[in-house]
């Protein structure tokens, strides 16, 4: 039971710790990262157009990333270069990406719903990693992007705390004027935190379609990407912290998933880490605060 | 006085921005709908012909368009005062479930006061949670896109958890509440159709928060803050205030939205209803340039595309999900009259062209 709760765990929070990662990239560069959503089921229906013309997870997984890069750039491009207000570029990118994929599905597959089903990341039940002791069994259910996610994680946070890079990246998210009067290509530098934003949430979209599943089914999302911005402010916008936040909110989405007790109804058990949050969010607004640059732009 | 020509050349000059970004988009979705293998002309005949081939399919535009002018107008009023009002989907949908239970089980009540009833109920709990965004933002200082993301996530969870738990409708195989009674519900304009007297309450919104807005002091206000919130703030304007009403307000016209559909259209609360009317109604208000009137107007162009789309999809294997990237390209290039600008101003193509361009300089100057 417990290990059945722990493994579960993991694998829901796998999604939200890849795109809260992007999501500090994209706000310690200044930009609020509504668009997140977008990017995941970009990420999340590209990944299985990849695997279904390739019959490869991993090209899958490009396509993902790709596609999320391209939504990001969208966002980046109305927000950065248009000036548009963030929350509403952040919306453009989760309208068209919501109104294409099940279009998409219609061409592609003329099913209005699903994709087909297509090679997915497998786990780790067939090798010796289920075979260790003790965590063999939570291993057994996990997949290779478990791994790749904890490192992203781990460079994320090196490159924004301790390398001069990051550093400047974040100069630009606090004051992107004297970012560049000091001679940094603001507009650059946001592009490069726009861009990961876009990859990582693409990935995370990844990871729903062909790490949890094996297909794409509309509405699978199901507002993570939104989650995820809020992840970000209790994270502090750290990508360690984003850990933490993520296995909070899958831990509630496992539970539901484990215990499948008439009595507890799941609508209302899911409710719980959303109030949480909300209540933390609310109390302690003037405490976590953005970076001071956020939405500015540097020639203003 | 402005005679009635200025007001007409203003109405248009205003009206040209958001034509041309419609403009732009029909492009936009025509490019994809070709890349497809539709021919987009034929398509977009085909849509603006159906949607106005008979009376029963003009009455499918306006019941296309009824949600979204709620929804549209409630985005409009909070946004003219600088706020993003990202929470009408939950409000929406609050303002749905109260209708759906006070329409369901107040019993024993004339008409007149039972109907009534319902649709403010869906008005005010839109309101109430409009108006807690608007507290939390005032009181802690909690930024309204964050929180209004999760009001919308907490609220679809309870309402998922009403009708498939305590409110659920015995016998029912899917989660849906009881059917509203007849007292409670709103007549059809004509029969067989989806339009309801609804649409009329949405046009008196309309004009009301029009006047509300060019005429009324607290419009004035609103459109100081909306403008510049610092002048706002020295000229002694209560901003918290204007938040408050402004927010509670858009998430009355989202409650009404989920009134009129479930009193309407649907007769009870079932689960997963909303085809977005909340995230519609933001595509709705850009196109009106977030004025009250002209997001009716512009809720009925969306629903035009939508029924049109609609009744093309029986008829042809054209898929109507069309309407949907549509909409959302509408909202890309209404938000982003700079590259309107840049696209239209074809100075890619000046650069393309330079020298013709420097010897007509030079003869001009000759």
């Amino acid at each position: 039971m417990i290990v059945l709760l722990v493994a579960a765990t993991l694998r829901m929070a796998v999604p939200y710790i890849l795109a809260t990662t992007g999501g500090t990239f994209s706000v310690r560069v200044g930009i609020t990262d509504l668009g997140c959503e977008g990017m995941m089921i970009g990420g999340a229906f590209f990944g299985v157009i990849g695997s279904y013309y390739s019959g490869s997870p991993w090209i899958g997984m490009l396509c993902g990333i790709l596609a999320g890069i391209v939504f990001a750039l969208l966002n980046g491009l109305l927000h950065i270069t248009f000036k548009v207000n963030p929350a509403i570029s952040g919306v453009c990118v989760n309208l068209l990406s919501t109104a294409l994929a099940p279009l998409l599905l219609k061409l592609i597959w003329n099913n209005e719903s699903m994709s087909p089903i297509v090679n997915n990341f497998g786990n780790f039940a067939d090798t010796w990693l289920a075979e260790l002791p003790v965590v063999g069994e939570i291993l057994a259910t996990q997949n290779i992007l478990l791994f790749i996610t904890l490192a992203i994680v781990l460079i994320a946070w090196i490159f924004l705390f301790k390398t001069k890079y990051g550093l400047r990246m974040r100069m630009v998210g606090e004051a992107p004027v004297a970012a560049s009067t000091v001679g940094l290509n603001a507009i650059r530098y946001k592009y490069i935190g726009e861009i990961l934003c876009g990859a990582l949430a693409g990935l995370g979209g990844v990871y729903l379609s062909l790490g949890q599943l094996n297909m794409f089914t509309e509405g699978m999302t199901a507002g993570r990407g939104y989650i995820c911005m809020v992840i970000n402010v209790i994270s502090g916008y750290n990508p360690l912290g984003t850990i933490a936040g993520g296995i909070f909110f899958a831990f509630f989405e496992a539970l539901r998933t484990v215990i499948q007790n008439a009595a507890i109804n799941a609508n209302f058990l899911m409710m719980i880490p959303y109030i949480m949050t909300l209540i933390v969010i609310v109390i302690s607004a003037r405490r976590i605060l953005p970076p001071a640059g956020m939405g500015k732009h540097p020639d203003e | 006085m402005h005679s009635w020509k200025d007001t007409c050349k203003a109405a248009l000059k205003a009206a040209k921005k958001p034509a041309l970004a419609f403009l732009l988009a029909l492009i936009a979705g025509g490019i994809m709908i070709a890349i497809s293998g539709y021919d987009p002309f034929w398509v977009y005949y085909q849509v603006f012909a159906l949607a106005f081939s008979s009376a029963k399919n003009i009455a499918s535009v306006f019941a296309q368009a009824t949600p979204l002018m709620f929804t549209g107008i409630g985005y409009a009023i909070a946004a003219k005062c600088g706020l993003v009002n990202l929470g009408l989907e939950g409000q929406m949908l609050s303002g749905a479930m109260t209708s759906a239970l006070l329409g369901a089980y107040l019993r024993g009540l004339p008409m007149v006061i039972h109907l009534p009833i319902a649709v403010l109920g869906g008005a005010v709990a839109g309101a109430f949670v409009g108006g807690l965004t608007a507290f939390l933002k005032n009181r802690f200082g909690a930024r309204e896109i964050i929180t209004t993301v999760m009001l919308n996530e907490i609220i679809a969870l309870l309402v998922a958890y009403m009708c498939n738990g305590p409110f659920r409708a015995e016998g029912s195989i899917w989660g849906m509440t009881e059917e509203v009674q007849s007292t409670a519900v709103i007549g059809k304009l004509m029969d067989n159709t989806q339009l309801t007297y609804a649409i009329f309450l949405a046009l008196l919104l309309g004009i009301l928060l029009e006047f509300v807005l060019k005429k009324s002091t607290l419009g004035y206000k609103m459109q100081v803050i909306g403008q510049n919130i610092r002048a706002a703030k020295t000229a002694g304007i209560n901003v918290e205030r204007i938040f408050l009403i402004s927010f509670a307000l858009s998430g009355a016209l989202a409650g009404l939205c989920g009134s009129a559909m479930i009193l309407g259209v649907n007769f009870k609360f079932i689960d997963g209803f909303s085809d977005s009317y909340g995230w519609s109604g933001i595509s709705v208000a850009a196109l009106a340039a977030y004025d009250p009137l002209f997001s009716v107007v512009s809720a009925v162009l969306f629903g035009i595309l939508k029924a049109g789309a609609m009744i093309l999809n029986r008829t042809s294997n054209v898929p109507k999900e069309f309407v949907s990237v549509i909409q959302a390209f509408v909202v890309v290039f209404v938000a982003a009259p700079r590259m309107v600008d840049a696209i239209t101003s074809f100075g890619w193509l000046k650069r393309r062209l330079p020298k013709k361009q420097a010897d007509k300089e030079k003869g001009g100057i000759a």
